[in-house]
Protein backbone atom coordinates (compact mmCIF):
# COMPACT_ATOMS: atom_id res chain seq x y z
CA UNK A 1 0.00 0.00 0.00
CA UNK A 2 1.26 3.47 -0.74
CA UNK A 3 1.20 6.37 1.69
CA UNK A 4 -1.42 8.07 -0.44
CA UNK A 5 -3.64 5.00 -0.43
CA UNK A 6 -3.28 4.61 3.31
CA UNK A 7 -4.19 8.22 4.00
CA UNK A 8 -7.07 8.09 1.55
CA UNK A 9 -8.57 5.00 3.18
CA UNK A 10 -7.99 6.54 6.59
CA UNK A 11 -9.75 9.73 5.54
CA UNK A 12 -12.71 7.78 4.15
CA UNK A 13 -13.07 5.80 7.34
CA UNK A 14 -13.01 8.99 9.40
CA UNK A 15 -15.92 10.61 7.57
CA UNK A 16 -18.21 10.78 10.61
CA UNK A 17 -15.80 13.22 12.22
CA UNK A 18 -15.72 16.95 11.64
CA UNK A 19 -13.33 18.31 9.04
CA UNK A 20 -10.95 19.98 11.53
CA UNK A 21 -10.72 16.81 13.61
CA UNK A 22 -10.18 14.65 10.57
CA UNK A 23 -7.50 17.02 9.31
CA UNK A 24 -5.62 16.85 12.57
CA UNK A 25 -5.63 13.06 12.56
CA UNK A 26 -4.45 12.84 8.96
CA UNK A 27 -1.70 15.29 9.79
CA UNK A 28 -0.50 13.06 12.64
CA UNK A 29 -0.16 10.18 10.21
CA UNK A 30 1.49 12.35 7.56
CA UNK A 31 4.10 13.33 10.12
CA UNK A 32 4.56 9.66 10.95
CA UNK A 33 5.20 8.84 7.31
CA UNK A 34 7.57 11.78 6.95
CA UNK A 35 9.59 10.68 9.97
CA UNK A 36 9.60 7.05 8.87
CA UNK A 37 10.73 7.88 5.35
CA UNK A 38 13.43 10.04 6.90
CA UNK A 39 14.64 6.98 8.78
CA UNK A 40 14.99 5.17 5.51
CA UNK A 41 11.86 3.05 5.64
CA UNK A 42 9.70 2.46 2.59
CA UNK A 43 6.06 3.51 2.40
CA UNK A 44 5.06 -0.14 2.33
CA UNK A 45 7.05 -0.85 5.48
CA UNK A 46 5.44 2.04 7.30
CA UNK A 47 1.97 0.92 6.21
CA UNK A 48 2.69 -2.58 7.52
CA UNK A 49 3.79 -1.17 10.87
CA UNK A 50 0.75 1.07 11.17
CA UNK A 51 -1.76 -1.67 10.49
CA UNK A 52 -4.96 -1.35 8.50
CA UNK A 53 -6.16 2.26 8.11
CA UNK A 54 -9.72 1.17 8.89
CA UNK A 55 -8.57 -0.31 12.19
CA UNK A 56 -6.77 2.92 13.08
CA UNK A 57 -9.85 4.94 12.19
CA UNK A 58 -12.12 2.71 14.26
CA UNK A 59 -10.33 3.72 17.42
CA UNK A 60 -11.11 7.36 16.84
CA UNK A 61 -14.77 6.57 16.20
CA UNK A 62 -15.74 4.12 18.89
CA UNK A 63 -15.93 6.77 21.57
CA UNK A 64 -12.45 5.96 22.74
CA UNK A 65 -11.42 9.54 22.02
CA UNK A 66 -13.60 12.04 23.91
CA UNK A 67 -13.91 15.59 22.57
CA UNK A 68 -11.52 18.24 23.77
CA UNK A 69 -12.48 19.82 27.06
CA UNK A 70 -14.15 23.23 26.63
CA UNK A 71 -11.55 24.80 28.92
CA UNK A 72 -8.94 24.23 26.23
CA UNK A 73 -10.84 26.67 24.06
CA UNK A 74 -12.10 24.17 21.48
CA UNK A 75 -15.69 23.55 20.52
CA UNK A 76 -17.12 20.08 21.08
CA UNK A 77 -16.65 18.04 17.94
CA UNK A 78 -19.96 16.23 17.98
CA UNK A 79 -22.56 17.57 15.58
CA UNK A 80 -26.08 16.25 15.20
CA UNK A 81 -25.46 15.06 11.66
CA UNK A 82 -22.96 12.23 11.60
CA UNK A 83 -22.98 11.24 7.94
CA UNK A 84 -20.51 12.30 5.26
CA UNK A 85 -20.09 16.06 5.05
CA UNK A 86 -20.81 16.05 1.34
CA UNK A 87 -24.23 14.49 1.91
CA UNK A 88 -25.35 16.78 4.73
CA UNK A 89 -28.57 18.44 3.46
CA UNK A 90 -27.80 21.54 5.49
CA UNK A 91 -24.69 22.05 3.35
CA UNK A 92 -26.54 21.72 0.07
CA UNK A 93 -27.02 25.17 -1.50
CA UNK A 94 -29.94 23.88 -3.59
CA UNK A 95 -31.61 22.71 -0.46
CA UNK A 96 -31.22 26.13 1.13
CA UNK A 97 -33.04 27.60 -1.87
CA UNK A 98 -35.83 25.04 -1.53
CA UNK A 99 -36.11 25.81 2.14
CA UNK A 100 -36.58 29.49 1.36
CA UNK A 101 -39.30 28.72 -1.15
CA UNK A 102 -41.12 26.59 1.38
CA UNK A 103 -40.73 29.31 3.98
CA UNK A 104 -42.47 31.77 1.65
CA UNK A 105 -45.18 29.25 0.84
CA UNK A 106 -45.71 28.64 4.52
CA UNK A 107 -46.46 32.29 5.18
CA UNK A 108 -48.76 32.48 2.15
CA UNK A 109 -50.64 29.47 3.46
CA UNK A 110 -50.75 31.01 6.89
CA UNK A 111 -52.50 34.10 5.53
CA UNK A 112 -54.70 31.93 3.36
CA UNK A 113 -55.67 29.98 6.43
CA UNK A 114 -57.40 33.05 7.83
CA UNK A 115 -59.81 32.84 4.93
CA UNK A 116 -59.96 29.12 4.32
CA UNK A 117 -60.52 27.91 7.86
CA UNK A 118 -63.51 30.14 8.59
CA UNK A 119 -64.97 29.20 5.20
CA UNK A 120 -64.44 25.50 5.78
CA UNK A 121 -65.85 25.62 9.30
CA UNK A 122 -68.69 27.78 8.06
CA UNK A 123 -69.57 25.29 5.36
CA UNK A 124 -69.49 22.38 7.76
CA UNK A 125 -71.33 24.26 10.44
CA UNK A 126 -73.97 25.62 8.12
CA UNK A 127 -74.80 22.29 6.60
CA UNK A 128 -75.12 20.70 10.01
CA UNK A 129 -77.30 23.58 11.09
CA UNK A 130 -79.55 23.15 8.07
CA UNK A 131 -79.88 19.42 8.69
CA UNK A 132 -80.70 19.94 12.35
CA UNK A 133 -83.17 22.69 11.50
CA UNK A 134 -84.76 20.43 8.96
CA UNK A 135 -85.08 17.60 11.43
CA UNK A 136 -86.59 19.87 14.08
CA UNK A 137 -89.03 21.58 11.76
CA UNK A 138 -90.33 18.31 10.40
CA UNK A 139 -93.02 19.99 8.41
CA UNK A 140 -90.47 21.85 6.30
CA UNK A 141 -88.58 18.74 5.22
CA UNK A 142 -89.37 18.27 1.57
CA UNK A 143 -90.03 14.81 0.28
CA UNK A 144 -89.10 12.94 -2.81
CA UNK A 145 -86.49 14.23 -5.15
CA UNK A 146 -86.30 17.55 -3.32
CA UNK A 147 -85.23 15.71 -0.22
CA UNK A 148 -82.61 13.77 -2.05
CA UNK A 149 -81.34 16.98 -3.63
CA UNK A 150 -81.16 18.83 -0.35
CA UNK A 151 -79.45 16.00 1.46
CA UNK A 152 -76.94 15.57 -1.35
CA UNK A 153 -76.24 19.29 -1.31
CA UNK A 154 -75.68 19.27 2.42
CA UNK A 155 -73.38 16.29 2.26
CA UNK A 156 -71.44 17.84 -0.60
CA UNK A 157 -71.03 21.16 1.15
CA UNK A 158 -70.01 19.48 4.36
CA UNK A 159 -67.47 17.34 2.57
CA UNK A 160 -66.12 20.38 0.76
CA UNK A 161 -65.70 22.19 4.04
CA UNK A 162 -63.98 19.21 5.61
CA UNK A 163 -61.75 18.81 2.61
CA UNK A 164 -60.74 22.47 2.69
CA UNK A 165 -59.97 22.16 6.39
CA UNK A 166 -57.78 19.08 5.93
CA UNK A 167 -56.06 20.47 2.85
CA UNK A 168 -55.17 23.73 4.59
CA UNK A 169 -53.81 21.85 7.57
CA UNK A 170 -51.71 19.59 5.39
CA UNK A 171 -50.34 22.52 3.38
CA UNK A 172 -49.37 24.36 6.53
CA UNK A 173 -47.73 21.31 8.06
CA UNK A 174 -45.77 20.39 4.95
CA UNK A 175 -44.50 23.87 4.21
CA UNK A 176 -43.53 24.29 7.86
CA UNK A 177 -41.54 21.08 7.85
CA UNK A 178 -39.86 21.70 4.51
CA UNK A 179 -38.88 25.20 5.56
CA UNK A 180 -36.42 23.72 7.96
CA UNK A 181 -37.79 25.70 10.89
CA UNK B 1 1.10 -12.21 22.97
CA UNK B 2 -2.20 -11.56 24.68
CA UNK B 3 -3.79 -8.44 23.18
CA UNK B 4 -5.46 -7.51 26.46
CA UNK B 5 -2.12 -7.31 28.25
CA UNK B 6 -0.82 -5.00 25.55
CA UNK B 7 -3.83 -2.70 25.54
CA UNK B 8 -3.80 -2.42 29.29
CA UNK B 9 -0.26 -1.13 29.49
CA UNK B 10 -0.23 1.20 26.51
CA UNK B 11 -1.04 4.31 28.51
CA UNK B 12 1.58 3.41 31.09
CA UNK B 13 4.20 2.90 28.37
CA UNK B 14 3.44 6.16 26.61
CA UNK B 15 3.40 8.17 29.82
CA UNK B 16 6.62 6.55 31.00
CA UNK B 17 8.41 7.24 27.74
CA UNK B 18 7.41 10.87 27.95
CA UNK B 19 8.64 11.02 31.53
CA UNK B 20 12.10 10.41 30.10
CA UNK B 21 11.71 13.45 27.89
CA UNK B 22 9.45 15.14 25.34
CA UNK B 23 9.00 13.07 22.22
CA UNK B 24 7.32 13.41 18.87
CA UNK B 25 4.65 11.05 17.56
CA UNK B 26 6.84 8.81 15.46
CA UNK B 27 9.29 8.19 18.30
CA UNK B 28 6.49 7.09 20.59
CA UNK B 29 4.80 4.91 17.99
CA UNK B 30 8.04 3.32 16.91
CA UNK B 31 9.37 2.59 20.39
CA UNK B 32 6.14 1.25 21.83
CA UNK B 33 5.20 -0.61 18.68
CA UNK B 34 8.51 -2.43 18.58
CA UNK B 35 8.58 -3.32 22.27
CA UNK B 36 5.07 -4.59 22.63
CA UNK B 37 4.49 -5.69 19.04
CA UNK B 38 1.31 -3.71 18.52
CA UNK B 39 0.10 -1.89 15.39
CA UNK B 40 1.73 1.52 15.52
CA UNK B 41 -1.47 3.05 14.16
CA UNK B 42 -3.19 2.39 17.48
CA UNK B 43 -0.79 4.69 19.31
CA UNK B 44 -2.08 7.86 17.68
CA UNK B 45 -5.72 7.53 18.81
CA UNK B 46 -4.38 6.93 22.31
CA UNK B 47 -2.15 10.02 22.10
CA UNK B 48 -5.12 12.08 20.98
CA UNK B 49 -7.29 10.80 23.80
CA UNK B 50 -4.68 11.37 26.48
CA UNK B 51 -4.06 14.84 25.14
CA UNK B 52 -7.78 15.68 25.12
CA UNK B 53 -7.98 14.45 28.69
CA UNK B 54 -5.14 16.72 29.74
CA UNK B 55 -2.23 14.38 30.32
CA UNK B 56 -0.02 16.02 27.67
CA UNK B 57 0.58 19.33 26.04
CA UNK B 58 1.73 19.52 22.45
CA UNK B 59 4.05 21.97 20.77
CA UNK B 60 5.71 22.24 17.40
CA UNK B 61 9.46 22.05 16.93
CA UNK B 62 11.45 22.29 13.76
CA UNK B 63 12.83 19.02 12.48
CA UNK B 64 16.30 18.75 10.90
CA UNK B 65 15.01 18.17 7.39
CA UNK B 66 11.34 18.69 6.86
CA UNK B 67 8.26 20.34 8.36
CA UNK B 68 7.86 21.08 12.06
CA UNK B 69 6.98 18.10 14.22
CA UNK B 70 4.39 17.81 16.95
CA UNK B 71 6.07 17.11 20.28
CA UNK B 72 4.30 15.75 23.35
CA UNK B 73 5.09 16.90 26.88
CA UNK B 74 3.65 15.58 30.12
CA UNK B 75 1.49 17.92 32.15
CA UNK B 76 1.48 17.75 35.92
CA UNK B 77 -1.60 15.56 35.67
CA UNK B 78 0.33 13.33 33.27
CA UNK B 79 3.28 13.06 35.63
CA UNK B 80 1.07 12.22 38.58
CA UNK B 81 -0.82 9.63 36.61
CA UNK B 82 2.39 8.08 35.31
CA UNK B 83 3.66 7.65 38.86
CA UNK B 84 0.36 6.15 39.93
CA UNK B 85 0.17 3.72 37.02
CA UNK B 86 3.79 2.68 37.46
CA UNK B 87 3.13 1.96 41.10
CA UNK B 88 0.01 -0.04 40.28
CA UNK B 89 1.87 -1.97 37.60
CA UNK B 90 4.67 -2.91 39.97
CA UNK B 91 2.26 -4.08 42.62
CA UNK B 92 0.21 -5.96 40.08
CA UNK B 93 3.09 -7.73 38.37
CA UNK B 94 4.53 -8.61 41.75
CA UNK B 95 1.25 -10.17 42.87
CA UNK B 96 0.90 -12.11 39.63
CA UNK B 97 4.51 -13.19 39.94
CA UNK B 98 3.81 -14.60 43.37
CA UNK B 99 0.89 -16.61 42.08
CA UNK B 100 2.92 -17.96 39.20
CA UNK B 101 6.02 -18.58 41.26
CA UNK B 102 4.49 -21.03 43.64
CA UNK B 103 1.71 -19.35 45.54
CA UNK B 104 -0.33 -22.52 45.01
CA UNK B 105 -2.14 -23.74 48.07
Amino acid sequence: MTKFEFLQRLNNSLMPLSIPERGEIIQDFEEHFAAGLDMGKTEQQICDELGAPEACAAQYLNGAVPPQQPSQGARPVYTAYTGPASLNPNNDPNNKKNQTIWKVLFFIFLFGAFVVYPTALGLMGATIAVIIAGILAVAVVPTGWMAVLMISLCVALFTAGLFLFLLMTWLLKTSYKRSGF
Amino acid sequence: MNIQFKKGVLSLCVLSLLKQGDKYGYELADTVGKSIDISEGTIYPLLKRLRNEGYFEVYLKESPNGPARKYYRLTQKGKDTQALLEHEWNEFSQSVGEILGGGQR
